[in-house]
């Protein structure tokens, strides 16, 4: 059996793993790095639970071949903020109640993320958009995407 | 119905090249064997659903000689293009290519469109790819190359039946092409899906060329309505040169639902299918037809 020695770079930390070519990076970040952040939903590309963000674009972990990780920066929402020194998101999504179960909202995160990063400005719309791919069986996305639009930076007055 | 087994159950070698010379030369030695991995929406799925089980998989998500999109008589899409660099180009300004815009933008889910690539997304053969068919009703051309040439064909000759086209084991898809389209032409495109940003149940892309009242052409193609992407010639023939009419578009709409060729079988009963087109077609129609007007 081939194996392959991948390196990435977790939310900052230099990460290694021996992985057969069919391993997702799913599959890596959960078996091999403890990464449980980054959640294990349909494996096909339907609910967005397991959106990292991998060169600083939103993907799904579970259509990514890990080998196809190798050498890239992963980021996930540990990565985004910690519960000492949260991230904006964070903070409002606790604020605004956009978290129920709690299972889509890692992914949420880090697809808001990156729009925000991209769209510091993004409106409801562009929110929207922006989660698309993600699926929430619970809060019906209103509150999530009041979250989102209180942590984009307002207009400057 | 195939099933996800959530795990792609069989061993493979890995391969990542840098350019297309060197993807060239792998498809040449392990061709039958290989897959083309661009960006994983489609094959990675149906690898853990058994459709496909390569020895090889060759990934051409590193290859920047894929990642362009130039010209100007002759607009050249490297195949590697990823779906929302395309639609970004494409930006609803842009007229006449709105048709293109609209199907990527329908497919909706962010991630998908940073990975998935329109290559991939004509390669993979299916029916349903939504890019499709405003490429047909633009009279796209793909280049495909192997290491023993190159042959630019009409996206129409493309493909060959349900997810098959005619492209041969060693080669490589590189490039799309699109004549520059005269001045008066827009373009739209319509889509049903069980729910929002899902795979299509039909489509309809439709692109028309204006002057006044006249239709100098309209080509209307459509997706999930036949084994393969079509083109709806003869209901395009009727409106060649035509001053358009309520009753001239309603006549067409019916011939569209006439010559498509619905599968029987799946969840879609086929006179449901046929309703749809000619709904589509209108609608498709209406919009482009107001924006070759100059947005009226
Ligand atoms: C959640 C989800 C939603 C989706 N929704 C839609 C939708 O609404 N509409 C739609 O049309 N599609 C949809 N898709 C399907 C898919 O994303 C697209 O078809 C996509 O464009 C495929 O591109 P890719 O680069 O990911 O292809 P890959 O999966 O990498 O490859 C697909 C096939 O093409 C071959 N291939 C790829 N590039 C080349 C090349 N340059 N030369 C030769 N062969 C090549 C591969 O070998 C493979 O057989 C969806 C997928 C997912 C997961
Ligand atoms: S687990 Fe990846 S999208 Fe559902
Ligand atoms: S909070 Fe439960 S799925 Fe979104």
């Amino acid at each position: 059996m081939m194996t392959y020695s991948i390196e990435t770079n977790v939310n900052g930390r230099p990460r290694a793993a021996e992985v057969t070519a069919r391993d997702t990076l799913l599959d890596v970040l959960r078996d091999h790095w403890d990464v449980f952040e980054v959640k294990n939903g349909c494996e096909q590309g339907d609910c967005g639970v397991c959106t990292v963000i991998l060169s600083g674009k939103a993907v799904n972990a579970c259509l990514t071949l890990a080998v196809q990780a190798n050498g890239k920066d992963v980021v996930t929402a540990k990565g985004i903020g910690s519960p000492k020194e949260p991230h904006l998101l964070q903070t409002k999504f606790v604020e605004h109640g956009a978290i129920q179960c709690g299972f889509c909202t890692p992914g949420m995160l880090t697809s808001a993320k990156v729009l925000l990063d991209q769209n510091p400005k993004a409106n409801r719309q562009e929110i929207r958009e922006a989660i698309a791919g993600n699926l929430c069986r619970c809060t019906g996305y209103k509150k999530i995407v009041d979250a989102i639009e209180a942590a984009a930076a307002k207009p400057e007055s | 119905m195939e099933m996800n087994t959530r795990i792609i159950s069989h061993e493979f070698e890995y391969f990542a090249p840098n350019s297309i010379q060197e993807t060239l030369i792998l498809l040449d030695q392990h061709g039958s064997e290989a897959k083309i991995i661009a960006g994983g929406t489609d094959l990675v799925s149906q690898m853990k659903m058994g459709k496909h089980t390569p020895a090889y998989i060759i990934d051409i998500k590193r290859i920047k000689e894929l990642q362009y999109i130039a010209g100007d008589m002759v607009l050249k899409i490297g195949a590697g293009n990823n779906l929302r660099g395309v639609m970004n180009f494409f930006l609803p300004a842009s007229v006449p290519y709105a048709g293109l815009y609209e199907s990527i933008r329908s497919i909706g889910k962010t991630q998908v469109l940073n990975m998935a690539t329109i290559g991939g997304n004509l390669c993979n053969g299916s029916p349903k790819a939504d890019t499709a068919p405003p490429l047909l009703t633009y009279d796209a051309r793909i280049k495909l190359v192997s290491l023993k040439g190159e042959r630019i064909l009409a996206l129409k000759d493309f493909h060959s039946g349900p997810n098959r086209t005619i492209m041969e084991a060693n080669e490589l898809m590189t490039e799309i092409q699109l004549d520059k389209l005269p001045k008066g032409t827009s373009s739209a495109f319509e889509k049903k899906a069980r729910v929002g940003a899902d795979i299509s149940k039909i489509t309809c892309a439709v692109t028309v060329v204006r002057d006044g009242d006249v239709c100098r052409s309209c080509r209307i193609a459509l997706g999930a309505a036949a084994p393969v992407p079509m083109r709806a010639f003869q209901a395009e023939s009727m409106l060649t040169g035509k001053i358009m009419n309520d009753a001239l578009t309603e006549e067409t709409s019916q011939q569209v639902a006439q010559e498509i060729n619905p599968p029987t079988v799946g969840r879609t009963h086929p006179e449901y299918r046929r309703h749809l087109a000619a709904v589509m077609f209108k609608d498709g129609f209406r919009r482009a037809w107001q924006q070759a007007g100059g947005g009226k």
